[in-house]
């Protein structure tokens, strides 16, 4: 795979002097991400579109890179921007207030008055991934549960808990601010969640 | 304000708290109601499998796919070529 990615410091004089090494190496570290990121967003069928012709705007738009992030979040935000704006040009709206209004995943009548459970969990039978996802059953129902989310929120999951990402840099990639992101995080890990319990009743 | 969280109020702050991101006394809180709760543990735990579970599904893409990298590269060779390097003395 990728051998370890030199320094910003490193990449970016040599990004801008066009030094081809230079672009493998960014390509191999990054393109993957950028196109779970533009699948989280657009969808499987053209997110390898979104990210080539994010590739295309990250060079036009490096010299003017003023470094208040890092390179890995500036070209996810990229691809992020590209790929909303796809959306809006297919007239499919990828605001926040859509997704932030969306009602949060928790049955309300899971609850009694006091707030205690009044339909407690199920026991799911299952101790690790490994275990769940022996069922191809429990693994389509769950893409097919990640595939539904509002677009935001697949997008913060799909870069927290699918790539690993840090929740400020997440932020940054898709303009939010941390309470929100957390929110979007908070809501696509629940309606898993209620998914996967679904299948356990 | 009361020491305890309801069920309800741990399920609206599990995910903050595997993230380690809830402020310290609002912390001890949620563990004392965990303590005495069985159903809220096992919904943190659902929470907390639910999350590693997605971790190895993205593992397993990972491994699957392999984009055509050297494609990419070509595609940025041909666009650099239109666009002005900064190497200052071709620039000239
Ligand atoms: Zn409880």
């Amino acid at each position: 795979m990728n051998q370890q990615l030199p320094s910003d410091d490193e990449l970016i004089p040599r990004l801008l002097a066009h030094d081809e090494a230079a672009y493998t190496q960014v390509v191999s570290a990054y393109h993957g991400l950028m196109v779970h990121l533009a699948r989280a967003i657009v969808g499987a069928a053209i997110a390898d579109e979104v990210a080539q012709e994010a590739w295309l705007a990250v060079i036009k738009a490096l010299p003017r890179f003023e470094r208040r992030s890092s390179l890995k979040t500036w070209i996810l935000r990229i691809v992020s921007n590209t790929a909303k704006t796809r959306l809006r040009h297919e007239s499919r709206t990828v605001s926040l207030e859509d997704t932030l209004g969306d009602q949060a995943n928790i049955d309300p009548s899971q609850f009694n008055t006091s707030g205690r459970w009044a339909s407690p969990p199920t026991v799911w039978h299952a101790d690790t991934p490994d275990d769940l996802l022996a069922s191809q059953e429990l693994r389509a129902c769950i893409d097919t549960t990640l595939r539904a989310l509002p677009h935001l929120q697949r997008a913060a999951l799909t870069l927290r808990d699918m790539q690993g990402l840090d929740m400020e840099s997440i932020c940054k990639v898709l303009e939010v601010s941390e309470s929100n992101g957390r929110v979007l995080l908070h809501r696509a890990r629940n309606r898993i969640q209620a998914a996967i319990e679904e299948f356990y009743q | 304000m009361k020491m305890i969280p309801s069920c309800r109020e741990i399920t609206e702050q599990a995910s903050d708290y595997l993230d380690q991101n809830l402020p310290p006394w609002k912390r001890a809180a949620f563990r004392m109601h965990l303590l005495m709760c069985i159903y809220c543990r096992r919904h943190v735990k659902h929470l907390g499998l639910t999350i590693s579970t997605l971790g190895k599904i993205a593992a397993e893409e990972n491994a699957r796919e392999n984009s055509d990298i050297q494609q990419i590269v070509e595609l940025i060779k041909q666009e650099l070529e239109e666009t002005p390097g900064q190497k200052g003395e071709d620039c000239r």
